[in-house]
């Protein structure tokens, strides 16, 4: 049962102005067109018929006010809903909107599914109260707004934004007599379950939430990974049935992308690790991790570090590609200090020449009389010497060089004589400078270098193993700081550089390094406030702090969660940064599972849709307008320039009539060839391909359309599949001259013949004839089968010419040279019957070990899509090399493990 | 002045003396018959075979004069070519009055010309067939301006303020027949008075009526303010009226001829539309008068 109510039913006050109007307009005839005419005195006294009156005509009457009558309507805004009861309809209501940090993805359904309840209430007098779930920025707890007119309802509506904090729906109580209508993001945030009852409890309540969840991208460091690169952990809510790419995006300081590189998640996942390559950022430094395309603030990582690059030097020698770099201690260091510092490998008198921040020295051989006054005036000055064990350090290492004395040789504390079990890192103390970082639990530690007694209270200790022995000792002196690990740097003595304790506890030195530390209170470092220094906001804008933006205290502990008063973002504390994410401090929710009992449950999609009458209303009053217009040109005889107002009539349409064109979305199209399994075959294809094209990649494909080649406006598609079989209905020449066009304007067409031909040349089956005879009245040149250099086969997928199995069809593609398209081929002809393979999306795809048929032809459909969008784009030489070395590693499409 | 002038661009001038000089080749013949008809001066007519002119004066040559004008004796004295211009003791030219008024620069239709201008086509057309044969075809203009050349004669007419209907009882027109071109569509006893002393003075005098299509047909529908300056009329449906407009106008135009001849004072008519030959052959073949 449908509705009709009006958005701003007091503008229909205005229609009682129109027995005025009629009056004015009955008593003001259309004004007459001015002719000079020499003889006009001749016209005097003439005898005139009796249907020349100086009144206006009712007929022009009855049209003006049927204008404005429409005119009217239309600002009153009409709206046609489906309506309930019309108690419900009339009832208060208390409308809940998630506006928590994990609502991003399905905000605009949210708000749209707002929008039109609080439009069926348009006509009523209905009090609405609107509260969100997360709180206002500044405020602590969730804001309600109103009640107040759906009018007003409407306008606050506008206004409401995501929040890049948590959802709160524990704090929000039930509104005494109101109808509860509570639209999620659909997942189970703390307390959800419990709040819903109480308002189930209180009158009819309701839960609107998404059919599927989307979304949010949960994106967070993880620095439990095995080495010391960075590394991030990427979560989504609700696993999928097919593989899921998302690119990872690694900026600078200039918001230049460093990195981007592909995640993949798998199906039936929700869960993916990366780690970036950071050996080969070159002295760049990372300053944020996002989520290409991924709205909110939960997408993405901002990097802490210092507000400015510390320069660090490591002793040792450059690594060579012949080296075995996993044994060699600079190889661990540069990948560990990447993210947080600039790194040299340099010798140690070169480096106490370029004066760096910080000098990491692992296995330091005690050097000569001079160097070892100048490094002690570098620590003098502030600079950090950071010193690892190893055999150098085992046969001699200066005491002035080290924070404490220490025995020679080196303790074994694993082995084949050792019968105890070997210590592990113990918990740090609090006053360690290190007492922020977790210890790692398992950390094995096969040989160690003992200091020479020590308190256990020492305030050089900053970590000891569980039997009580130091394992990093550090002192100042002068400015600066002497600090040892008691174990390599290399994983030769323990497993410490392959934890993210290693990238910590290196972070944590960067950061001490031209700070001011006093052994006798070690932790002032990580005192004081952070001030707020960058702010992100809900969507996953960067923006300059904002004023509700309040310094934290840094603590031993964790920092605070993201806030209406901290929220996510980049805080200075000294010299350095504090990046709060929201990813790191907040979880994933999980999925909301069903309310409670009492509390109805539907989907934004199954919603009906409000028809909106305003378009039509105004458009029908424009329409009477120009009818009027005319009337009046006819009037004064001007009938050619209203024969001019004709096409204006023509073009009055309906505004919304243009929601239902395919140009604002990509979509896919098929040919209609009257045979129903072929169509249906193809839509379903199509359907398929648009799901894993959406999958895979960033291409959002719409619907799938059937057109009719001879009738329907094919231009809107940039990819049309045409099936084609031995019944195929030939084009007529116009028809052949539409298609040319579209092929000559970038569009692109695939046919298939189905019937899985192989052969080259092919061996002319019924299907292929016809399609001959097709190719030539679209006056298409020779056809050639596809090469291995054409853009085709690399266009998003490295995919090989032939498919290895025997019933894949071939491929053969317009000759490039021919098409005057920037060498784009226009023409792709096939034999796979790809829409019979497309249309098994979200099945496995792999077949001992190999991707299946269907995985090809979906990788083909994805590469053909991509082609037919970006054109030769991946032709740039700038890719030559990186696909070069793709095709000749290991990586090759086809031997890929799953 | 709701009738004011068009702006005339400077090219108009050449244009219309373009279309003069055509019309003027037409009319010729005409010319001829005109001259040796002695509807001039019909008790004249063989001496003016003889030359019985006196020289008048020299003056310099213009574009448009006859080459066979110029005195090369004088010409080649001096550095300026000069025409010897002579001047009978009896002299009678051929007086064409064309009327300045704010109607005559109406035009109903873009393609067709203005009034005024169709009038002074016919009238350069005139003056340069009757020149042609060493006649005099004059003007009547203010200062009495003794010129036939026609680019003189398009720029006064263009840009001078001429003599108006009713200034011509005052001004000195020579002997010879007088020509008035104009779409009298005024009071037709205020026209008998302006042109019944020139008749009454002796001269042969022609009215040449200039109308418009629109004028003669009221060609307009719909609802509409009609006015001339001094008039103004609304008239709901132009299509209404036209029949008895038609029927108003034809009968000012019957009632102007029927005048006209009572007082022995020719009369034509002529559509801007229409070509201007066949009338000005009508006017010089004399067969109006007394029809």
């Amino acid at each position: 049962m449908w509705g009709l109510s009006f958005l701003n039913p007091l503008v229909l006050i205005a229609s009682l102005a129109l027995p005025v109007l009629w009056w004015l307009l009955r008593v003001t005839p259309p004004p007459p067109r001015v002719q000079v005419l020499p003889t006009t005195r001749f016209l005097h006294d003439l005898p005139r018929s009796a249907s020349s009156a100086v009144r206006t005509p009712w007929w022009i009457l009855l049209l003006r006010l049927a204008a404005l009558l429409f005119l009217i309507l239309g600002i009153a805004g009409p709206v046609m809903a489906p309506r309930g009861t019309d108690t419900v309809q009339s009832a208060p209501l208390h409308l809940v909107i998630e506006n928590g940090w994990s609502a991003v993805a399905s905000w605009p359904d949210q708000m749209r599914s707002a929008e039109q309840i609080i439009r069926e209430r348009a006509n009523t007098a209905a009090n609405i109260t609107i509260t969100t779930t997360a709180p206002d920025a500044g405020d602590d707890r969730p804001a309600r707004r109103g009640p107040m007119t759906p009018a007003h309802a409407l306008d606050v509506l506008t206004g409401l934004r995501v929040m890049p904090w948590d959802s709160q729906p524990r704090a929000i109580a039930p509104v005494a007599g109101t109808e509860t209508i509570w639209l999620g993001d659909g997942l189970d945030h703390d307390g959800l379950t419990s709040v819903l009852k109480r308002m189930a409890e209180n009158g009819p309540a309701g839960y609107i939430g998404p059919a599927r969840v989307d979304g949010p991208v949960h994106l967070a460091r993880d620095l439990d990974a095995e080495t010391g690169a960075l590394a991030v952990r990427l979560n989504i809510p609700q696993a999928r049935a097919t593989d899921m790419a998302y690119q990872l995006n690694l900026y600078d300081e200039n918001d230049r992308v460093l990195v981007s590189e592909p995640v993949r998640l798998r199906a039936g996942s929700t869960r993916a690790i990366h780690r970036f390559a950071t050996d080969t950022l070159d002295g760049a430094l990372p300053t944020r991790v996002q989520v290409a395309g991924a709205p909110g603030a939960a997408a993405i990582v901002l990097l802490d570090g210092l507000v400015v690059p510390r320069n660090v030097a490591i002793i040792g020698n450059e690594l060579t590609d012949d080296d075995v770099a996993l044994t060699r201690p600079e190889f661990f260091l540069t990948r560990a200090l990447a993210p947080y510092a600039r790194t040299t490998i340099t010798t140690i008198t070169a480096a106490i020449e370029k004066k760096p921040d910080i000098i990491v020295a692992p296995d330091l051989t005690d050097p000569d009389i001079k160097t070892r006054e100048q490094l002690i005036e570098f620590v003098n000055q502030g600079g950090v010497l950071l010193r690892f064990a190893g055999r150098n350090t085992v046969e001699r290492a200066d005491p002035a060089l080290l924070p404490t004395p220490i025995y020679q040789g080196a303790r074994a504390l694993a082995g084949l004589s050792n019968w105890s079990t070997p210590p592990v890192l113990a918990a740090f103390a609090t006053h360690s400078p290190l007492a922020m970082l977790t210890a790692p639990d398992n950390l094995n530690i096969r040989q160690q270098l003992l200091a020479q007694p020590l308190p256990a209270t020492s305030p050089i200790i900053w970590a000891s193993l569980s039997d009580g022995t130091p394992f990093i000792t550090g002192r100042t002196l002068g400015k600066g700081h002497i600090i040892l690990v008691h174990t390599s740097a290399d994983p030769g003595w323990s497993d410490l550089p392959l934890t993210g304790f290693f990238v910590s506890f290196l972070k944590q030195v960067v950061m001490m390094a031209g700070t001011r530390m006093s052994s006798a209170a070690p932790t002032d470092q990580v005192s004081g406030f952070a001030q707020p220094l960058l702010t992100i906001d809900g969507s996953g804008t960067i923006l300059p702090a904002a004023g509700y933006a309040e310094p934290f205290a840094l603590k031993e502990t964790a920092l605070p969660v993201p806030s209406s008063r901290h929220p996510p973002g980049l805080y200075r504390a000294g010299p350095n940064t504090v990046a709060l994410n929201l990813g790191e401090q907040t979880a994933i929710p999980n999925l909301f599972r069903g309310p409670p009992d009492g509390v109805d449950v539907t989907t934004f999609d199954a919603r009906g849709a409000v028809l909106d009458l305003r378009p039509l209303a105004l458009s029908f009053a424009l329409l009477l307008l120009l009818i009027d217009g005319m009337v009046v040109l006819a009037l004064q005889g001007l009938r050619f320039r209203m024969a001019m107002l004709l096409p204006l009539v023509l073009f009055i349409q309906p505004a919304q009539a243009a929601d239902t064109a395919p140009s604002l979305q990509t979509h896919f199209a098929y040919v209609i060839t009257g045979n129903r399994s072929m169509d249906a075959q193809s839509r379903t294809g199509l359907d398929g391909l648009a799901d894993t094209v959406r999958d895979r990649t960033i291409v959002n494909m719409g619907d799938t359309f059937g057109v009719d080649i001879a009738r329907d406006d094919i231009s809107l598609y940039p990819f049309l599949y045409w099936p084609v079989n031995a019944a195929t209905v030939l084009p007529d020449d116009k028809t052949a001259n539409r298609v040319r066009t579209y092929l000559a304007r970038g569009g692109m067409i695939v046919f298939d013949t189905m019937d899985g031909a192989t052969t080259e040349p092919p061996i002319p089956t019924a299907n292929w004839r016809q399609l001959q005879l097709i190719l030539a009245r679209l006056n298409i040149g020779v056809v050639r089968a596809i090469d291995d250099s054409h853009v085709l086969l690399r266009a998003f997928y490295l995919l090989e010419r032939y498919s290895p199995s025997p019933n894949f069809g071939a491929l053969w593609v317009q000759q490039a040279a021919n098409t005057g398209n920037d060498r784009v081929s226009s023409v792709i002809v096939s034999s796979g019957n790809w829409a019979r393979y497309w249309a098994m999306n979200g099945q496995t795809g792999w077949e001992n070990g190999r991707p299946d048929d269907a995985e090809i032809a979906r990788r083909y459909g994805v590469n053909m899509t991509l082609y037919a969008l970006t054109g030769n784009y991946k032709a740039d030489q700038v890719h030559i090399q990186y696909i070069l070395d793709r095709l000749d590693g290991p990586a090759r499409i086809f031997r890929e493990e799953p | 002045m709701i009738l004011s002038r068009r702006a005339q661009p400077q090219n108009q001038t050449a244009g219309i003396i373009a279309a003069a000089e055509q019309l003027a080749a037409r009319l010729r013949v005409g010319a001829r018959r005109f001259m040796d008809g002695g509807l001039l001066h019909p008790t004249r007519a063989r001496q003016h075979a003889r030359d019985d002119r006196e020289f008048w004066q020299f003056r310099p040559y213009q574009h448009g004069d006859a080459l066979r004008l110029i005195d090369w004796r004088k010409t080649a004295a001096g550095d300026d070519i000069l025409i010897r211009e002579r001047q009978r003791h009896d002299d009678v030219n051929l007086s064409i009055w064309l009327d300045p008024a704010p109607s005559m620069h109406f035009t109903g239709h873009p393609a067709t010309p203005q009034k005024f201008e169709r009038g002074l086509v016919m009238m350069l057309a005139l003056v340069r067939a009757l020149s042609h044969h060493d006649m005099s075809a004059r003007p009547v203009l203010f200062n009495r301006i003794e010129t036939i050349n026609l680019h003189e004669v398009a720029s006064i007419c263009l840009h001078s303020a001429l003599p108006m209907f009713d200034d011509l009882p005052t001004l000195r027109i020579s002997r010879g027949p007088v020509l008035l071109l104009s779409d009298f569509w005024g009071d037709i006893d205020h026209t008998l008075s302006i042109a019944r002393p020139l008749r009454t003075r002796g001269h042969a005098v022609t009215l040449l009526q200039i109308a418009d299509n629109a004028e003669l047909h009221l060609p307009y529908q719909g609802r509409i303010r009609f006015h001339d300056g001094a008039d103004e009329e609304i008239i709901p449906a132009a299509d209404d009226i036209r029949a008895a407009y038609q029927d108003r106008i034809a009968t000012h135009l019957r009632a102007l001829g029927q005048a006209c001849r009572a007082n022995d004072i020719g009369f034509l008519t002529h559509s801007s539309r229409d070509d201007a030959a066949p009338v000005l052959h009508d006017f010089l073949r004399g067969s109006h008068v007394g029809a």
